[in-house]
């Protein structure tokens, strides 16, 4: 569904990214996991255009979509969950829900997304009238979660989405990423958790430095001795 | 230590330009010569205002109004009271100066927009009131001023242009001298964040008036040089436009940069001029010729060089991210271990609320941080955590409650005095100062460790330069010791995530706290990273003998830390105990933990 052949990017004169290579094939949940600057994020935003990749490397649904700017890769149906969730904090949740919606028009569809994300996220629709930035934390990544899901998209990208949440609020979060992969939603997910990320996704992809350090099936890496010694840390 | 080829461009390209304008009498005819000097008089202004607003962030839009002050407070002191020349344009200059001062007190309670439009309406006052002022100024007509008098001679323009290069080159060295100092790095964290600044210990009050104070100096200065090479003022030379043309010398120079004030100046007081030939069409080329320099240089021109010829240099990654972790034999020795406190209790916090409207934040909180303690704060989101590390830093007032440390009631105290008292802080969705370097982030955390005034910064004095150079080791030292020493030269919104939460905690360590308030330190590191952090936190609290307090949803992370754990919801202790009675409390483990492992 996503393919990046030998993706390179770059921050000023930094080399953020050297010729990644990743797969993402339909229905699948993938994970993308490794240190601080290692490129995770920066590979996310390359994805959905917010980084220019310096050749016509990236594919979705095997068609190019390098030199498309962000808005319209919403549109083709690629949605990113970004790191810190950047709400639209004075905005209230109804409007910042609406806001995910912006690129398509019909106000019928709308309603029915909005009543899905509801019963997603019961918590969303009682704090509709709210500003999102008085959300406590759990409910700001909800909504964020929610607001990438009203442009419709086929590909879920998620950088980080269990950043300084409680364990309870992390596990429901899991628990919705699952629910929504069964339900047909292939997703990208980037993660600190590596273990929990690991026990979620089928493949996972491990950067290091700007480059893929390691890739394979996630049974098999987080089976892998070595794996956990030089990946995860002791446990 | 020698000098970077950077450095030695730019001190060259310095020298050069100084000494060619030192020496434009010789070669340029009268005219020129006196626009050259106009320039130069700009210069001046326009450096205060990069003080203001390019460091400390303070919009203001009426530096042509300090001018007039700093030029009618000198003419009228020359020709009134028989004052000399040179000892008048110090003394208008110090009169603009406490204009600025008091106009910076506004600053304090206002937004940035009310700000610029009180500083905008002070500048239409002035002229107003030297418009109607008949008696003493001349109303619009203006006032001749005698030409500056030097060991009984009387200086033609082409004399005095030397006194204007002289000054000029002598605020230029203190503005710089003031900006690579202490309190220039403060003007810059205030721009960047107040909340952080305060937290770090800057007093808002007192750098945001400075800062005015400078800028309306450095206006009256120029103001005063003014009327001695025109040797005639009037009103319209001070007009708004002239404020908002001294604020485009400053953008198309570049904001944040001295040297950007004399070419902006240089650029925007000869372009009337070039365009002289064509006469009708001179406005529109101006406005045509800058706003094609402002939307190709964003940053200025100063910027634009400085991108393209001095990019960042790539940094190696501190450590390998292949997991093993390295270990920083070096301790930063230059952090000495504080003596433990005498008391047992470090902090207390007793009977603590607060309301946010009609929200109890929290209810009735009570606890005490031993002398020797990592204390660890955990709960579900919005249960009051990071409202009660705003209460104990001094960010937020507590409803009800006291709030001691180390025997000394500190509920009323200010944030920036708390931080002087040895409370440091890391913030929990992150609080850097992104346009200042990784290494300019952790020299402000040792604010309240300098002492420096701004009077020994602006001259540099031994002891200055002796305290900025230890300290500056300090933040270097504190870099390793988190390892992000290779990118100390980057800018800190450049990091990873996990990475600039490793620089809040040396920024808050570089304080030499007694007490260091950690907000989730392990969000956004991978469990790698998480096995250093661990480290550190156990280094700062035995090595350092800094007791911690600490909000965490990492359990391993708190379960293996901590003395003790105490649990938040919804505002209301919900238990306090031992890492591992906290783990099998039923209550704990329904409203946070969930029900099977974590």
């Amino acid at each position: 569904m996503l393919e990046l052949d030998n993706v390179n990017a770059y921050y000023g004169r930094i080399h953020a990214l050297k010729n990644v290579s990743l797969h993402v094939d339909e229905g699948k949940i993938v994970s993308l996991l490794g240190a601080n600057g290692a490129g995770k994020t920066t590979t996310v935003r390359t994805i959905v255009g917010l980084n220019r990749s310096t050749a016509n490397d990236i594919r979705f649904e095997g068609r190019p979509i390098g030199r498309i700017p962000p808005h319209k890769i919403v549109r083709l149906g690629i949605a990113m969950v970004p790191e810190r969730r950047e709400l639209f904090p004075d905005m209230k949740v109804i409007d910042n829900l609406e806001m995910g919606g912006y690129s398509r028009a019909n106000a019928a569809e709308m309603r029915r997304d909005l009543d899905r994300i509801y019963s997603l996220f019961p918590v969303l629709a009682e704090r509709r009238k709210n500003r999102a930035g008085a959300l406590s934390g759990g409910q700001q990544q909800m909504l964020a979660i929610g607001r990438a899901l009203m442009s419709h998209p086929r590909l879920l990208l998620l950088d980080e989405p269990t950043l300084g949440l409680a364990p309870l609020i992390v596990k429901q979060i899991f628990g919705t990423l699952r629910k929504l992969n069964q339900d047909g939603m292939t997703i990208l997910l980037i993660e600190q958790n590596a273990n929990q990320a690991l026990k979620l996704s089928e493949y996972s992809y491990m950067l290091e430095n700007g480059r893929v350090a390691l890739q394979g099936r996630s049974a098999v890496l987080s089976a892998d001795p070595t794996v956990q010694r030089s990946y995860l840390g002791s446990i | 230590m020698k000098l970077p080829p950077r450095k030695q461009v730019a001190f060259g390209a310095i020298a050069l330009v100084l000494g060619a304008c030192a020496s434009a009498p010789l070669f340029l005819s009268n005219y020129p010569l006196f626009v050259l000097s106009l320039a130069i008089v700009n210069t001046i202004a326009v450096l205060g205002l990069n003080l203001v607003m390019g460091c400390a962030g303070q919009i203001s839009l009426g530096q042509a109004g300090f001018a007039a002050i700093g030029a009618y407070a000198t003419a009228l002191l020359v020709v009134n009271l028989d004052v000399s020349y040179w000892l008048a344009v110090p003394l208008g200059a110090s009169l603009a100066a406490i204009c600025g001062y008091i106009l910076g007190l506004p600053a304090l309670r206002l937004g940035p927009l009310y700000v610029s439009m009180v500083t905008f309406g002070f500048g239409l006052i002035v002229v107003i009131i030297v418009q109607n002022w008949y008696e003493l100024a001349n109303g619009p007509n203006g006032m001749v001023v005698p030409p500056p008098v030097f060991f009984g001679r009387e200086l033609f323009p082409r004399e005095f242009h030397a006194a204007i290069v002289a000054v000029a080159a002598l605020l230029f060295l203190l503005a710089r001298n003031i900006v690579d100092s202490k309190h220039g790095r403060a003007f810059i964290a205030i721009r960047e964040s107040e909340l952080a600044a305060r937290g770090m210990g800057v007093n808002l009050a007192h750098y945001k008036t400075t800062a005015f104070a400078l800028g309306a100096l450095y206006a009256g200065i120029s103001g005063g040089l003014f009327a001695g090479l025109a040797q005639f003022i009037n009103p319209d030379a001070f007009v708004f436009p002239v404020s908002i043309l001294y604020v485009t010398m400053a953008i198309l120079g570049g904001i944040s940069t001295l040297v950007g004030a004399a070419i902006g100046s240089a650029m925007l007081t000869a372009l009337p001029e070039v365009l002289r030939g064509a006469a009708e069409y001179k406005d529109f080329l101006t406005g045509f010729l800058l706003l094609q320099l402002l939307i190709f240089l964003p940053n200025g021109i100063v910027g634009f060089v400085r991108q393209h010829f001095f990019g960042v240099v790539p940094a190696k990654a501190g450590y390998s991210s292949s997991g093993r972790v390295a270990t920083h034999e070096v301790l930063p020795t230059t952090l000495q271990r504080r003596e433990r406190s005498k008391n047992d209790t470090l902090l207390k916090v007793e009977s603590l609320s607060i309301s946010f409207g009609g929200l109890k934040a929290l209810q009735n909180v009570n606890l005490a941080v031993g002398s020797d303690e990592i204390l660890s704060i955990i709960g579900p989101n919005g249960a009051g955590k990071t409202t009660l590390f705003n209460l104990i830093s001094g960010l937020d007032r507590p409803t009800t409650g006291r709030i001691v440390l180390d025997g000394a009631d500190i509920t009323g105290m200010s944030a920036h005095s708390r931080a002087r008292l040895g409370i440091a802080r890391t913030f929990q969705n992150l609080d850097l100062f992104g346009e200042m370097s990784v290494l300019d982030n952790v020299r402000v955390g040792a604010h309240t460790r300098l002492e420096s005034s701004l009077l020994q910064a602006a001259l540099r004095t031994g002891a200055q330069r002796a305290e900025e150079a230890r300290y500056c080791d300090v933040a270097m030292d504190l870099l390793r010791f988190v390892g992000l020493e290779p990118y100390a030269n980057q800018k800190a919104n450049s990091l990873a995530f996990g990475h600039q939460r490793l620089l809040e905690m040396a920024r808050a360590l570089a304080s030499a706290p007694k007490l260091l308030l950690l907000d989730e330190p392990a969000a956004g590191l991978s469990s790698s990273e998480l096995d250093f952090l661990m480290v550190l936190i156990r280094r700062i609290h035995e090595e350092f003998g800094i007791s911690v307090l600490l909000i965490g949803h990492t359990m391993r992370l708190v379960m293996t830390l901590s003395n003790r754990v105490i649990v938040l919801d919804h505002g209301v202790q919900l238990a306090d105990g031992l890492p591992a009675e906290i783990q099998r409390n039923s209550r704990v483990i329904e409203a946070y933990l969930g029900t099977d492992d974590a």
